[in-house]
């Protein structure tokens, strides 16, 4: 009933607009009826025949007006359809009836082009963009790597290159999350293989600090990205070292049962409970993040979305001043492609 | 002496002459190509056991060289570059490339992957067999350590940590450095299990009779060998 409440007002509105638009004409009819009116009654005619006369008028004007009114009605839909069709631009919009409608039109025809325009080349910067970073950041990877020969024996010159070598990976991926599905290979990966890679290409993370580190159970395999998963278990890993301190531990093992869940468990410094609900949020750093100037809340925010990509999850359990469990749950979820 | 040739194509100097050198200690002989307009000519001149190819070059990239000399030979191909993602790889081993390492790299993988390229193509018994330091030898095939008048059978852990001292001889090795050679083969062990493993291979070489070897330096590291 309320729909049909609403569609009566909506009626009424639509034929109060209508009269609004052609109060001119009403007027006019009305007033030269009027003036009839004034010239027949100063020359002393029965007002009979004018009666006949304005009723007729009045009748064929209605009539006529019936069918203006269903017209006026037929394009206020029209229009309003292709208001809820912008996405797809303004072909088929109705023609115009008059120089003025004309003008219009052309306005809005006019107005497209340029958003379409504005459009194209925003995503056409935004794809140089994309481009020159790729580039820069494969470029920057060469003198690293003369670097890190150069400097291999230093140890801290090391480790800071190891940062270096991590943001850049980091940027690279934020570049390429949206692209993930493309740059996806999927295979069974055997876990153990995944966690020695990932904490080899950490270690001197952990050497640099004296953290001790522990492989537990790793037997199995999981269907996933070798490459982008590494990237995920690097970044938890070099999050759990940042986070612990000298003499802590960190423990890698994975959990029984199916479906695969990998934890990465340090005895650091811990999260606080507040904080857990937002650690995958960008740019989100909480306490931790605050006391240590070098957080930006990207390393894990990247983290979830890599993970949401590649159909896993990445959960976080924490007990404060006692560590933080990282779970990577490798199951197949359906992959988030959008 | 070097029995194999390894031609290394990297545009960039610096990276080039640094590997080139870790190549060389590794007991390699390594040729750069300098000329990126003909490096096809420069694989033909000193056919090479093994390329080392980075991607992005001046003039042709290393996929077009790949294919070029893939016309020519077999030669075993390592890709190098910084560009590693999934499509470039799979493109990389589409070309006939062998195996691809994302710079920047850990010399350490590097020389494994030359290492099981050769050995896969060449019948390679690795060349890095022997490391000698003042009359003490340590056979790396056989996981043995031994000196004019006795030798001593080694575990995986101690041969890396001699390994890693010998390789330098007589110059202090930190425990950073001899750690993270062992966390490269999987043995993640902490600064106080590093040093537990030291004492006991020093003293396993003194009752097999070689004494101070193996010698420390508080706060540097340690040294095998003369100093």
């Amino acid at each position: 009933m309320a729909d049909r409440a609403w569609s009566w007002r909506q009626g009424a509105r639509l034929v109060f607009c209508y009269l609004l638009a052609r109060w001119k004409l009403i007027f006019t009819v009305a007033l030269s009826l009027g003036v009839f009116l004034l010239v027949e009654v100063l020359y002393g005619h029965p007002l009979e025949a004018y009666g006949y006369a304005c009723l007729l008028v009045v009748t064929l004007l209605f009539l006529l007006s019936l069918c203006d009114f269903a017209r006026f009605v037929r394009r206020h839909l029209a229009l309003r359809r292709h208001l809820q069709l912008l996405e797809q631009g303004l072909p088929g919009l109705p023609g115009a009836r008059n120089l003025i409608e004309e003008d219009f039109r052309n306005l809005a025809l006019e107005l497209e082009r340029r958003l379409r325009r504005a459009e194209s080349l925003a995503e056409q910067e935004r794809s140089e963009l994309l481009a020159y970073y790729t580039l820069w950041m494969h470029q920057v990877k060469t003198p690293i790597a003369a670097l890190k020969l150069l400097l291999e024996r230093d140890i801290r010159a090391s480790t800071e290159l190891k940062r270096i070598e991590q943001y850049v990976e980091m940027a690279l991926s934020y570049l390429k999350l949206d692209e993930v599905s493309q740059d996806f290979l999927a295979r069974e990966c055997p876990v153990k293989e995944l966690a020695t890679q990932a904490i080899k290409s950490c270690s001197l993370l952990f050497i640099e600090k004296g953290l001790r580190l522990e492989l537990g159970e790793l037997s199995g395999s999981a269907l996933t990205d070798e490459k982008w998963l590494c990237f995920v278990l690097e970044q938890l890993l070099s999050n759990a070292a940042k986070y612990t301190p000298a003499g802590g531990c960190v423990r890698v093992y994975r959990l029984d049962g199916a479906p695969c869940t990998l934890v990465v468990e340090d005895n650091g410094i811990g999260i606080r409970a507040e904080d857990i609900p937002h650690l995958g949020e960008k740019g989100f750093t909480g306490y931790n993040g605050h006391e240590d100037k070098r957080s930006t809340g990207l390393g894990l925010y990247l983290c979830t979305r890599v993970m949401a990509r590649l159909g896993h999850r990445l959960r976080f359990e924490s007990q404060l001043g006692q560590g933080t469990k990282a779970y990577l749950e490798l199951e197949r979820r359906s992959m988030d492609i959008a | 002496m070097a029995a194999y040739t390894l031609m290394l194509v990297e545009d960039d100097q610096t990276l080039c002459a640094a590997l080139a050198q870790r190549l060389e200690e590794a007991g390699f002989g390594v040729v750069c190509a300098q000329d990126f307009s003909d490096v096809l000519g420069c694989f033909v001149r000193e056919k090479p056991q093994l390329v080392l190819l980075d991607i992005g070059l001046p003039i042709y990239n290393g996929f077009y060289w790949c294919a070029q000399i893939r016309a020519l030979s077999k030669v075993p191909i390592l890709f190098l570059s910084a560009a590693a993602d999934n499509m470039n790889i799979v493109l990389a081993v589409q070309m006939g490339g062998d195996d691809f390492v994302a710079k920047p790299f850990s010399v350490e993988v590097l020389l494994a992957k030359v290492r099981a390229l050769l050995r896969r193509c060449y019948d390679f018994k690795a060349d890095e067999a022997l490391l000698a330091s003042g009359g003490v030898v340590l056979k790396l095939a056989e996981g043995c350590l031994s000196w004019d008048g006795g030798s001593v059978e080694l575990t995986r852990n101690e041969m890396k940590i001699l390994k890693t001292l010998m390789q330098r001889p007589g110059a202090f090795v930190p425990k950073e450095t001899i750690m993270q050679a062992l966390w490269e083969s999987e043995s993640f062990i902490d600064a106080n299990t590093l040093s537990v493993n030291i004492n006991r291979l020093r003293r396993k070489l003194e009752e097999a009779g070689l004494t101070g070897f193996i010698r420390t330096k508080k706060g540097v590291g340690y040294a095998a060998g003369e100093g």
